[in-house]
């Protein structure tokens, strides 16, 4: 019998690094030139089967990159089981507001969050102003998963969400009707005696 | 003159053929979308560059043509531009030469004097202001000097990034800004037959693409056929999920539209006329008071639109001309000051209903025009500052105003119509909307509220963008259009009721046993196609019309003041 889980993910960075743009890769295999800025949050949700047909489905909680929009964010990820924290490959700056996203969750998220740090934009690796090296080692001090995408060709995409699927401790059935903080999920096949302690580097490198 | 028929109302082709989107999202065949800003029209008329004839309007009797007249900002001042001398595409490009590229991060950024194009009267964005970094600079100025010279194809193109990710000029994105570009023969040639082709495909507001969405739910029209009462039952016999759709479907032409468009002419009447006698501002007859409302519920003509919504938005806010010749003034003040949200305003202008053929085009007029009012109208209130979210809503109203009118009416939004606290830092107006929304939930539908309590659904987790965008990105662009008529005549109150009308059609699928967190949430994150407008906003003007439940709005907004003072709004809410 396959084993199902659901886990609460909510994607956080600064705007315009392709949050929305992800989501809409992973979940539709779409991609818009200009996708309009998330205002609050918009919810979707995505399955990933793994290997041994074990399914992980994902309630993923997209938000807004604005400033403004930050007072809102605790709500999303409060819950949430795992975070991917994007940056965008051409903008350094993209990476300390990633940094500083990543420090607000080490210190506000459930301490057994499963955090990955993202750089998208691959397609335009000739602009690059964020190295691999530089990403990578900041992720492995922090003990994050880390990875570059390119929502754009899709590159990388699902491999960063099946990489954290694996990471999430799916041991525990998944009970139908826990009890959850609103919005969204929290704790539904996630048994926390078996969380990896941090500190491990599990970078997905795709 | 009394008894006005718009269709005697002079019409002055310069003036008028200006391409703010008031004259062209009603008739999306004309050319004029592909033509350069007023600005730009003046600066080279002045430059001895010959007008260009717009083709014939489709209707002769059309208000905005002349109401939306530019009178009220006399040339004199409307524009130092005309006095700065036209860049060259050459200026535009080359870092070294130019003004335009921002000062590299160490320079001085008050190295204002250096500038060989800021003499006194053509300052305007070609030199950094104080404090202001390089970067917001560089998107403030490349703005301001593409409105210079426009942009090639406006309106066909997809034009070439500029400033938006910092792009840094290397020769081949050099020789394809160059290349985008406006010359003289942009505004003489004849449109080839893809142009062509693309405005007759384009929809009556003016949409040659409609945006994926997400998801895409049928907002059926029969629950809405039932008045609003106390529901003491709960259905949860029904399927969780709605009927979705595959695409949204075109915008039909309203039933009715011409015989309504004659009742309109009778009902306004020209307030202000200009010296050219165009009438820049209406009024409703005083025999026809009594019919605004009901007519307003019945869906604005698109034609009166612009005038209309002027009308509403001056009477709501009791402002009139001397406070818009003092919004006008200060949007062009505001232009050449620096703004800490250039940056922000400019990742956000290309994505803004970019299915509208206005803003399709990177740096076209209208995605020139919408930075341009985004930016000043970030310098006018310090708490609200430029909010994503005013995006849809301002392009919204370029849509049928020029930018000094957009600016205008974004200030009346902001000052009279509450929206000040929905931009603010925090939101409380988002939050105070949503305890009203949670209170008539509980009162009207407690069924549906418990259904909301049981599965954990925070009703910011889905209402939010309703609240800020003012439902710019979750309904039709023409049912939008329909909420706003309303909105702009009777205030706020009515987002609160659009939320709870979604709530009450599909609250047999919030109630049902099989629904959960994520059918409901998902359900309710949808983008709302109505299967009727007229029963949506009839039953929202019942609603609204009902004097006990909006007393009780009244006071339940009170009574979230009092508890966000006594600190207990925390937990006040699902």
């Amino acid at each position: 019998m396959s084993k199902q889980f659901q886990f609460k993910l909510v994607l956080l960075g600064e705007s315009a690094v392709g949050k929305s743009s992800l989501v809409l890769r992973f979940v539709k295999d779409q991609f818009d030139d200009y996708r309009e800025s998330t205002i609050g949050a918009a919810f979707l949700t995505q399955t990933v089967t793994l290997e041994d047909q074990t399914t992980v489905k994902f309630e993923i909680w997209d938000t807004a990159g604005q400033e403004r929009y930050k007072s809102l964010a605790p709500m999303y990820y409060r819950n949430a089981n795992c975070a991917v924290v994007v940056y965008d490959i051409t903008q350094s700056t993209s990476l300390d507001k990633a940094k500083t996203w990543i420090r607000e969750l080490q210190r506000q998220a459930d301490p057994n969050i499963v955090i990955a740090l993202c750089g998208n934009k691959t397609d335009l690796a000739a602009r690059r102003q964020v190295s691999q090296e530089e990403a990578q080692k900041y992720a492995e001090e922090e003990g994050l998963m880390w990875g570059e995408t390119s929502a754009k060709t899709g590159e990388g995409v699902s491999e960063i969400f099946t990489a954290i699927a694996k990471k999430l401790p799916l041991t525990a059935p998944a009970p139908k009707t826990t009890a959850r903080g609103a919005p969204g999920s929290s704790g539904r096949g996630v048994d926390l005696n078996k969380q990896p302690t941090a500190g491990q580097n599990d970078a997905c490198n795709c | 003159m009394h008894n006005v028929n718009v269709a005697a109302v002079p019409y002055s082709p310069p003036k008028s053929t200006r391409d703010s989107a008031a004259s062209h999202h009603s008739s999306p065949g004309s050319t004029r979308t592909s033509r350069p800003s007023s600005q730009q029209r003046r600066s080279e008329q002045s430059n001895g560059i010959p007008q260009i004839v717009t083709p014939p309007r489709r209707s002769s009797s059309r208000p905005s043509s002349s109401y939306n007249d530019d009178a009220s900002t006399p040339r004199t001042h409307a524009s130092p531009r005309t006095s700065s001398p036209r860049p060259t595409s050459q200026a535009l490009l080359t870092p070294e030469t130019t003004p335009l590229t921002p000062p590299k991060p160490s320079a001085s950024p008050k190295s204002r004097s250096k500038s060989p194009v800021s003499s006194p009267e053509s300052h305007r964005s070609f030199a950094p202001s104080e404090g202001e970094d390089a970067e917001s600079f560089h998107v403030r100025s490349t703005y301001a000097q593409l409105d210079m010279t426009g942009v090639k194809g406006d309106g066909y193109e997809e034009g070439v990034e500029r400033t938006r990710a910092r792009i840094g000029m290397s020769r081949t994105s050099e020789l394809r800004a160059e290349a985008a570009l406006a010359d003289e023969n942009e505004k003489a040639r004849e449109l080839t037959p893809k142009e062509v082709e693309t405005l007759a495909s384009l929809d009556r507001y003016g949409f040659f693409s409609i945006p994926s969405h997400d998801r895409l739910i049928l907002l059926p029209a029969s629950p809405l056929q039932k008045p609003f009462t106390r529901l003491s039952s709960v259905s949860t016999g029904g399927p969780a999920q709605a009927a979705s759709l595959t695409s949204v479907p075109p915008p039909r032409t309203p039933a009715k539209e011409l015989s309504r468009i004659a009742k309109w002419n009778r009902m306004l009447e020209p307030l202000k006329r200009d010296v050219g006698a165009n009438v820049e501002l209406w009024t409703v007859r005083h025999n026809k008071e009594h019919k605004l409302r009901e007519r307003t519920y019945k869906g604005v003509p698109d034609r009166w639109r612009a005038a209309a919504w002027e009308l509403f938005t001056a009477r709501y806010s009791k402002t009139g001309k001397r406070e818009m010749e003092k919004w006008a003034e200060e949007y062009r003040e505001n232009l050449d000051k620096a703004s800490s949200y250039d940056v922000q305003i400019d990742l956000d202008v290309p994505r803004t209903i970019s299915g509208h053929i206005m803003f399709r085009t990177r740096y076209g007029s209208g995605q020139r025009s919408l930075f341009h009012v985004l930016h000043s109208f970030s310098l006018r209130c310090e708490d609200c500052g430029y909010c994503q979210g005013m995006g849809p809503i301002a392009a919204t109203l370029l849509c049928y105003f020029d930018p000094e009118r957009a600016y205008s009416c974004l200030v009346r939004l902001h000052d009279a119509y509450a929206m000040h606290a929905i931009f603010q830092p925090g939101f409380p107006g988002l939050l105070e909307a949503i305890y009203v929304q949670e209170r008539i939930m509980q009162q009207m539908m407690p069924g549906v509220y418990e259904a909301f309590k049981k599965h954990m659904i925070s009703t910011t987790s889905y209402a939010t963008k309703w609240y800020i965008t003012l439902f710019a990105n979750s309904v039709p662009f023409q049912t939008q259009l329909r909420l706003w008529d309303v909105f702009l005549l009777e205030g706020y109150d009515i987002f609160v009721v659009v939320a709870i009308s979604i709530v009450w059609v599909y609250r047999d699928h919030i109630t049902s046993s099989s629904a959960s967190f994520e059918t409901v949430l998902s359900l309710l994150s949808s983008f709302f196609v109505p299967e009727d407008d007229d029963a949506l906003l009839s039953w929202i003007g019942k609603v609204l019309d009902d004097k006990k439940l909006r007393a009780n709005m009244q006071q339940w907004r009170q009574e979230w003041k009092q508890l966000v003072a006594t600190g207990q709004d925390s937990t006040a809410l699902l």
